[in-house]
């Protein structure tokens, strides 16, 4: 009698807490709607948005009189830019910050620039640094642009699902059925995280420069000794073009001044011909070529094939330093006068 | 690579599995084939060549199992078993202590001035190769003792052996209670279904939950201890105590969970060795597989307890010894086995029977009780500082920081998962002994039991955000 009462009694309750789990799973719209979960940590550092900009809204405001830099676009610029270092040669006139997000495409850098950075940071210089490859047609950019504009905040991108392990696809779909799993590391206390991985830590080192990328030390040896063209021939995604265009006649307008970067790769030279055009036409002031350039063909510059360690880092904001310091002078200058 | 049961692709393979089987209801030798498969199939997908190896030492043990039974004489009975045994212990030295000699080997040449790569004599570790050794060995023992009457078929044999719930960290199975059950007709039982169920959830719990979570914050302080001060020390020195428990004994639940799903008892592995009051009782519940194997192949043909007060201790140190040596053949390891002698020692050197005409008063006797109870606890601690550490000189350092200040932050994140994690499992203990079984919810009320299910589910998810660690004892 007792074992058929705890025979029915594992039945209900196996049913009754895969209903308590769907109902709470639903339940998870209302907050989703209300925008109180921040993005998963998941994939990328794209976990770290709210709290970058939080301390850079900070950062500005104990700054204020300096010119204001911000440095956008993906892992590759974010360890491509040492904003102390930058700031110390402009001998602390300017104060930057490298707002540049890990696996973040251009839709997603221009839907930030746009909706986040201009109204809330109000930076007076952007430095753009943008690869042809953020342009693509491709599945995973239209993947990660799908759930931008499809969902009701740009939150969670266990996207990606080229190379995935099947773990990382079954956590991939999982995320995409169920909001308890998605928004689960918004759950996970943050005295049980470990350190310098994920979330805050990471950004706690920017100001400093070890910049989200703690390897500064050379761990990547290429036997690579050619430079090697590599076609990006992936049709473009009109619609990112279109709001690039717009964005940068948006920042025209308003006057701040802003610099294209296309990043360097190891021993590889990026061609799409129709990106390139494009750029140049934006002209020498606006558009800082690092494509192929024979500074960074060294592989003693790299953490990996195409992201610098802190040597390519330094050499890459001296490089930028040399191409906006007549117009941070110029900036400076007037501001002096306002004054 | 299937080797993890938190590894979600265990879980297709089990569903899969769980109806292929049961629709085979009572039909003994094919249910017993699908486990041969199934088994074959998990550790075959993780690495051919171990699984190769595996074979063959499953072949050697039948062929010698089968010389043993159909043998005779008793001499030479005797003979065929020791060689089976050298075989066994040939086998697992070779691959679990080899790469030992040899990086003593490559010091020494270096030392000599002549360089020599590791890597290119270092060979592959089976794994659970120190499980499945020893589990042959029992099964000619109990042959050649007639504990075991009948030869198994090599299809139950086969099962014996690989059988995946339990081959990569045990429990260490004996022959003759596990191929019983294999002949025995199964249909699906709901009960040990519920009993498996909650065994598995509590399990991974415990992994994914305590373990997981405290093994990544204490691996600094174990690859370095000097950079830390005396308070980090005690409470990594600590969480490692729970950390192992948490780890093993969650493994041990899930083993015996799977096998409830298929029909199979599996032995206890663990009976709240934290909360035992001397180091012979912390013995009788810490892997209870491998220290009543231990007894009963080692410290009794030894001569045991018999033979006076220093034998026994002799016999008690050798066994511990030999217990040190299974789990690797570095020397950590081996002071860690040696250490639990020496405490046994002490412990029967100190310990009195006791004395029915002394009554003591409750909280005397409490109070006797919990002092005793967190000596053992402080010793065993002590002792998994070398079994954790990679080598000597680190398990020395992290014990020494123990007395030194260092001025660093004081470890809130390690006071907070120290309290965390012993609650949880205190209070898992607590109520797993007082209920005499491990399976504690079973007797809830259905939509409690819902409650804490669903709890449990969301709380594994969400802990498993951060990094995955393997079984400790799968390394084994």
């Amino acid at each position: 009698m007792k074992v058929e009462k705890n025979n029915s009694n594992f039945y209900k309750s196996i049913i009754f807490s895969i209903l308590l789990l769907i109902t709470i799973d639903i339940l998870f719209i209302i907050p989703e709607n209300e925008n109180l979960f921040e993005e998963p940590y998941d994939w990328g550092n794209r976990g770290d948005i709210p709290f970058k900009i939080n301390e850079c809204k900070s950062i500005f405001a104990e700054n204020q009189g300096k010119l204001k830099i911000i440095v956008i676009g993906d892992s590759r610029g974010q360890q491509a830019l040492w904003s102390q270092e930058l700031d110390k040669k402009f001998d602390n006139q300017t104060i930057t910050y490298n707002l540049c997000f890990a696996g973040t495409g251009a839709l997603f850098q221009i839907s930030l620039l746009q909706e986040i950075f201009l109204p809330q940071l109000q930076p007076d210089i952007v430095i753009w640094d943008l690869s042809f490859n953020d342009f693509g047609d491709t599945p995973v950019q239209n993947e990660q642009n799908r759930e931008l504009f499809s969902l009701p905040r740009a939150r969670y991108y266990t996207n990606y699902k080229i190379n995935m392990t099947s773990e990382e696809q079954i956590s991939y779909y999982l995320s995409k059925i169920s909001r308890l799993y998605r928004y689960r590391s918004n759950f996970f206390p943050s005295v049980f995280r470990v350190e310098s991985t994920k979330g805050e830590n990471i950004a706690k080192y920017e100001r400093t420069y070890q910049a989200g990328f703690l390897e500064t030390e050379q761990i990547f040896i290429s036997n690579e000794t050619d430079i090697r063209n590599l076609t990006i021939n992936s049709p473009l995604h009109n619609e990112t073009m279109t709001k690039f265009q717009q964005i940068r006649q948006s920042l025209q307008t308003k006057g701040i001044y802003h610099l294209i970067v296309h990043p360097a790769h190891d021993h590889q030279i990026w061609i799409n011909k129709e990106l390139q055009s494009l750029f140049i036409e934006f002209g020498e002031d606006f558009f800082l070529d690092l494509n192929g350039d024979s500074r960074f063909v060294n592989h003693t510059l790299y953490s990996n094939k195409d992201h610098l360690n802190s040597n390519g880092a330094s050499l890459y904001t001296n490089l930028i330093y040399e191409k906006i310091q007549v117009q941070v002078n110029l900036m400076l200058e007037s501001i002096q006068e306002e004054n | 690579m299937l080797y993890s049961f938190t590894d979600p692709l265990f879980f297709y393979f089990f569903a899969l599995l769980i109806p292929i089987y049961w629709l085979l209801n009572r039909k003994v030798k094919l249910q017993n084939f699908i486990l041969l498969i199934a088994s074959y199939l998990f550790y075959a997908i993780g690495n051919l060549g171990i699984f190769t190896l595996f074979l063959l030492s499953t072949i050697v043990n039948y062929l010698i199992g089968l010389w043993i039974f159909r043998v005779d004489d008793n001499l030479k009975k005797k003979r065929v078993l020791v060689v089976g045994i050298v075989i066994n212990v040939i086998y697992l030295g070779f691959f679990k202590y080899l790469n030992f000699f040899i990086d003593s080997f490559v010091s020494l040449f270096n030392l000599l001035g002549l360089s020599l790569s590791k890597s290119s004599l270092s060979i592959l570790l089976p794994i659970g190769i120190s499980f499945y050794t020893f589990q042959a060995i029992s099964f000619l023992v109990d042959l050649y003792k007639g504990t075991l009457k009948s030869m198994p078929s090599v299809l139950n044999f086969g099962v014996y052996m690989a059988f995946f719930p339990k081959i990569v960290a045990g429990p260490i199975e004996r022959a003759e209670p596990f191929i019983s059950q294999l002949n025995q007709p199964k249909t699906f039982d709901m009960e040990k279904a519920s009993s498996g169920f909650q065994l598995i959830l509590i399990g991974m719990f415990k992994k994914v939950v305590v373990a997981d979570i405290i093994a990544v914050k204490i691996q600094d302080f174990f690859s370095n201890p000097a950079r830390y001060g005396s308070a980090t020390a005690i409470f990594a020195i600590f969480l490692y105590t729970l950390q192992i428990y948490a780890d093993f004994s969650g493994y041990s639940n899930m083993a015996r969970g799977f096998s409830k799903f298929l029909g199979i008892n599996l032995i206890k592995n663990f009976d709240y060795p934290y909360l035992a009051t001397n180091l012979r009782e912390f013995w009788r519940g810490w892997h209870i597989s491998l220290s009543t194997w231990i007894r009963d192949y080692i410290y009794i043909p030894l001569g045991g307890s018999r033979g006076g007060k220093k034998k026994t201790y002799k016999n008690s140190l050798y066994s511990m010894l030999i217990a040190g040596i299974w789990h690797g053949a570095g020397l950590t390891f081996i002071f860690w086995g040696f250490l639990h002698g020496i405490y046994l020692i002490i412990n029967r050197k100190i310990q009195k029977p006791p004395d029915p005409d002394r009554t003591l008063k409750p909280n005397k006797k409490f109070l006797i009780k919990a002092s005793t109870g967190a000596l053992t606890f402080i010793l065993v601690t002590i002792a998994w500082v070398f079994f954790r550490a990679s080598s000597f000189k680190i398990a020395l350092s992290a014990l020494k920081q123990l007395f030194v200040r260092v001025n660093t932050p004081f470890p809130v994140d390690l006071l907070a998962i120290f309290i965390f994690s012993s609650c949880i499992l205190f209070i898992l203990d607590f109520f797993q002994k007082k209920l005499n079984k491990h399976e504690i919810f079973g007797d809830l009320p259905w939509y409690f039991q819902g409650i804490i299910y669903a709890i449990m589910i969301y709380m594994i998810v969400i802990w498993n955000v951060e990094i995955y660690t393997p079984f400790i004892y799968a390394g084994f």
